[in-house]
């Protein structure tokens, strides 16, 4: 995939969700786009509508929760617009997720070791059994998992936090995806172990040029990683444009309000002179 | 095992005024071991490694350290949710391995954990307002309950939001609903896992503010994991340091982050997110 070739396109996309008796937007006239080698940050405060965002690309959306208007193209197709069937599965080849709650992403009852396999043989063809180890191995390397091989024996419920979050990454990774949709992928991790999954990531967009929509609440994690952030409220993309130009330059009052809720980290304490 | 840094000792903190002696400690743990068995080898591998800590009534003690340093297993294990392992755990005075079950069950109200998955621990047949019904009748003589609609409103959730089944709850909604529901016991000790992990940082500004009000107001104590080293600063007085199972560095919060004494200290100061922003702030 070139650099700068649109991988995901938003267009005046809106979803609702039927509760009870009554309609409720979650959705509205969203448009947003990543192109390959990019990475697009979605914030916004709890509720906004940025899982999903997220989760209506890969057409994993709850049973009450439908889109009403709009297109959501993947690499030139179209994977919902008039006339598609709603429920695609855009998943593997071409699309990663991450979901929020790492529990969506593994099964209970299958070790480590099965589910990277799994996906593996899945989307790559004629992929040998040496191969499946070498490349699970390696994958969960990379996420700075230090004992793979009993990470690889585990059940997800015999592991950390972090450490399930990590898996999860692995999964969404471990087929070389062109877009990979990370759902607040890191919010079990210790700010050592992010940094260097948020390193991991960058590597992975400036080497192989994969597109990256990396969903936060958390601005200063968008500041150090996303070339663009989309800013959302109540269902709608209020502001979207390079970080600098967002983060210094806000031109809605919402971003203004998040941003001056950043904790304060105030010097004495400055972790750059610790 | 490697001695921990101290920065002022559990015997400090009782001597400070408006705290109780000794034995009205919250939490006690002593010289605590909890392994794990590793699946396929059967080895055993130490997920907490001698560890040592108190709290005394109102105290929030933090707890932050790398992924898979034993936080989690630490604080299931001192509620007695979790492994139990070796040493000492005492909960509200009791030793917590001479409790019959009945006993530990008269404990559970008292104490209330919010874990880090909420989605996970909250009971996905169940409303968010069913789940407020049945905790009420786990104390069916008290009378001071609030209201639903204002005890949502208190965690800056939309009444609506009562009727709702967890997956139709955002990440950050069902964690502010674990919190309510916690909150709601009047607990004196309140564990919790990295609660505020999946909230942005307005929503989580008035959560900690809805802790340390609690603090206030009925006295309880708090264990607070977290991997944001800034909120664990502005809601703990003291703080502990975890890596590997044990105990690197303790002391008070200020202080310890002040001036971090433990090389993985420094490192984790070191790696806080957002430098390139804070830099030209
Ligand atoms: N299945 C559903 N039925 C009804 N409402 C829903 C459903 N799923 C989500 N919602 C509502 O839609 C809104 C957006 O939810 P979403 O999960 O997209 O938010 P979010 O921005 O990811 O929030 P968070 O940061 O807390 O994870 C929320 O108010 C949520 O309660
Ligand atoms: N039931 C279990 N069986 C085997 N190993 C376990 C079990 N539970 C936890 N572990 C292991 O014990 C170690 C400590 O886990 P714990 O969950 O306490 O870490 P943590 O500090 O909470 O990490 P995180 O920040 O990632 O949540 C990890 O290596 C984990 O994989
Ligand atoms: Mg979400
Ligand atoms: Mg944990």
């Amino acid at each position: 995939m070139a650099r700068g070739e649109a991988l995901l396109e938003l267009r005046s996309l809106t979803i609702t969700a039927s509760v009870a008796d009554r309609q409720l937007l979650l959705l509205r006239d969203v448009e947003l786009e990543v192109r390959a080698g990019e990475v697009v940050g979605v914030v916004g405060e709890s509720g906004s509508g940025k899982t999903t965002l997220a989760r209506s690309v890969v057409g994993l959306l709850e049973r009450n929760v439908q889109v009403a208007t709009g297109r959501i193209e993947l690499v030139g197709e179209v994977l919902v617009g008039p006339g598609t069937d709603l429920t695609h599965t855009a998943r593997g080849r071409s699309v990663g997720m991450v979901f929020q709650d790492a529990s969506r992403s593994l099964n209970p009852l299958m070790r480590v070791r099965r589910h990277l396999s799994e996906v593996l043989e899945r989307h790559v063809d004629g992929i040998g059994r040496d191969e499946v180890r070498a490349r699970s191995t390696e994958v969960l390397r990379r996420m700075r998992i230090d004992d793979p091989d009993r990470v690889l024996d585990s059940y997800p419920h015999q592991l950390s936090g972090g450490l399930r979050q990590r898996v999860a990454i692995a999964l969404a990774v471990v087929t070389n995806p062109a877009l990979v949709i990370a759902d607040e992928c890191t919010t079990a991790l210790d700010v050592t172990t992010q940094a260097e999954v948020v390193a991991l990531f960058r590597e992975l967009v400036d080497e192989l040029h994969i597109g990256l929509l990396f969903v936060t609440h958390d601005l200063m994690l968008a500041s150090d990683l996303c070339d663009r952030i989309a800013v959302m409220s109540q269902g709608e993309v209020v502001e979207v444009g390079p970080t600098d130009q967002v983060l210094r330059h806000p031109t809605v009052d919402y971003t203004r309000r998040l941003l001056a809720a950043v904790p304060h980290w105030t010097e004495g304490a400055s972790a750059t002179h610790a | 095992m490697t001695e921990a840094i101290e920065t002022g000792t559990a015997a400090d903190l009782v001597r400070r005024p408006g705290l109780t002696p000794q034995d009205g400690l919250v939490l006690e743990i002593e010289d605590l071991v909890v392994q794990h068995r590793r699946e396929r080898s059967r080895e055993l591998f130490t997920a907490v490694d001698h560890v040592s800590l108190s709290i005394g009534p109102g105290e929030s003690m933090g707890v932050v350290g790398e992924s898979g340093s034993g936080k989690t297993t630490l604080a299931m294990a001192a509620t007695a949710l979790g492994a139990p392992g070796t040493g000492t755990i005492r909960l509200l005075g009791r030793d917590l391995r001479s409790l019959k079950r009945a006993e530990l069950r008269a404990l559970r109200p008292e104490v209330q954990v919010v874990f880090q998955d909420p989605h996970g621990s909250l009971d996905p047949r169940q409303s968010v307002r069913s789940g407020f019904k049945e905790l009420r009748a786990l104390q069916p003589r008290r009378t001071d309950w609030i209201d639903d609609e204002d005890l949502v409103g208190r965690v800056r959730l939309a009444p609506d939001l009562l009727d709702r089944y967890p997956h139709q709850l955002s990440g950050g909604q069902a964690q502010r609903v674990c919190i309510a529901r916690a909150l709601m016991m009047r607990p004196r000790l309140i564990v919790a896992d990295e609660p505020t992990s999946g909230l942005d940082v307005s929503v989580q500004a008035d959560v900690l503010e809805l802790l340390r009000e609690a603090r206030r107001t009925t006295g309880a104590s708090m264990l607070f994991i977290s991997h944001d080293l800034a909120v664990v600063r502005s809601i703990c007085q003291r703080v502990v340091v975890m890596y590997r199972g044990a105990v690197v560095e303790q002391g008070d919060a200020e202080q310890v982050f002040a001036r971090p004494r433990h090389d993985y200290t420094r490192r984790l100061l070191a790696a806080m997110p957002g430098s390139r922003w804070r830099a030209g702030r």
